[in-house]
């Protein structure tokens, strides 16, 4: 099923939307599965792309699955689909959190060069669990559009170092945002290791307990950061004497068996 | 066989009752190459002599040494190739698989059932 979006704006289109879904088994499991193609448009969701996930999601509830893996590599709504897009994304999140309401654990893997941005980066996040390779990204916008939005000044989305220290994948499993992250060079069968384990060990309940512990966990970060700030500033001056730099005449390394010249 | 990006496209290679012929079907980024393009699948009946069969490709300007390429992998899903689509399954990197390698390597050998496969149209 092409998109009659593209279609019509003389644009390339994809006989699968460029996403793959569909169901199977894991170790004799009955999982279901999508697996977006990052080739294809960035792997960006548009009307039809997103109505196959609501589809294979819905399926997954009416089948009963064992659970639903999300192979997730997208730069989230496909602008030229505009509206159609972003209720399709709307869409699939409400989906998500129906499979997860009737029981079924849902496990998002990021591990392609795109990453995972946009509406997707929130789908990925309500999930039970994502698993992240430590050089994929996760986040809501993306780098280049925080840089025409907010100027070079605020993000630099040429700084490779800043643009991974912010959605790199190693720094979501630090923020607890993910399961420990596996290196990128990783073969299929290691990437279905990690996959199968955390399939395994998700727990399924959405309580309003869990999503107010979240909401405290992310009121935390700035303030703890500030106070660490102001005690890093005034610890300069209140050094413990091993952190102290000694006089200078004192670091003169004295030289020993050697004549003056 | 595939990917829609771009200087790439896909090929879907359908058996149809068509008395015979091999009817191709071509939807490009691309306007004003028809002549290379007829070209191209002339070269590429003449290696294969389809009948019975529906070609159809979703182009984004490859140039036509890629589209022999494809086509010629589309054509020729022989064991041989399945075998190196086996090979490739073990041995290739996550980060660099297509979508529908990704979900072979997840799940036990031959359980996928796609929905809506790219053969199927509305």
């Amino acid at each position: 099923v092409i998109s009659p979006h593209l279609a019509q704006l003389d644009a390339p289109v994809s006989f699968d939307d460029g996403v793959a879904v569909g169901r199977g088994t894991i170790d004799g499991r009955r999982v279901f599965i999508a697996a977006q193609e990052g080739g294809f448009m960035g792997g960006a969701v548009g009307e039809v792309h997103g109505a196959k996930l609501v589809g294979m999601l819905r399926r997954a509830v009416d089948e009963n699955a064992d659970a639903v893996l999300l192979l997730l590599e997208t730069g989230g709504v496909r602008l030229h689909e505009a509206n159609a897009g972003l209720i399709a994304v709307s869409e699939v999140m409400r989906a998500v959190l129906d499979v997860r309401a009737a029981g079924i654990p849902v496990i998002a893997l990021v591990g392609g060069s795109n990453g995972c941005f946009g509406g997707m980066g929130i789908v990925a996040r309500c999930t039970n669990g994502v698993v992240i390779s430590e050089e994929s990204r996760l986040a809501m916008s993306g780098p280049e559009v925080i840089e025409t939005a907010g100027g070079v000044e605020e993000f630099d989305a040429r700084d490779r170092a800043l643009v991974w220290r912010v959605t790199g994948g190693k720094h979501r499993y630090l923020l607890g945002d993910a399961q420990p992250s596996w290196p990128t060079t990783s073969t299929l069968p290691r990437c279905r290791a990690a996959l199968a384990d955390a399939a395994r060990g998700a727990g399924t309940e959405l309580t309003l307990e869990a999503l107010e512990a979240e909401q405290r966990m992310l009121e935390k970060p700035p303030r703890a950061l500030r106070r660490s700030t102001i005690r890093w500033r005034s610890g300069k001056h209140s050094a413990s004497p091993s952190r102290q730099r000694a006089p200078a005449g004192d670091r003169r390394i004295p030289r020993t068996g050697r004549p003056p010249p | 066989v595939g990917v829609v990006g771009s200087g790439n496209l896909e090929v879907l290679i359908e058996q149809q009752p068509l008395d015979g012929a091999c009817a191709i079907e071509i939807s490009t980024a691309a306007h004003g190459f028809g002549p290379i393009w007829e070209a191209v699948m002339r070269d590429f009946h003449q290696r294969w002599q389809l009948a019975d069969v529906h070609v159809a490709i979703n182009d984004m300007g490859a140039t036509p040494a890629v589209v022999s390429l494809r086509l010629d992998q589309a054509a020729g899903r022989s064991p041989a190739h399945l075998v190196a689509e086996r090979w490739r399954r073990i041995m290739s990197s996550y980060q660099e698989a297509t979508a529908r390698q990704r979900i072979a390597g997840m799940l036990d050998a031959g359980s996928f059932d796609e929905f809506l496969p790219p053969q199927m149209r509305a």
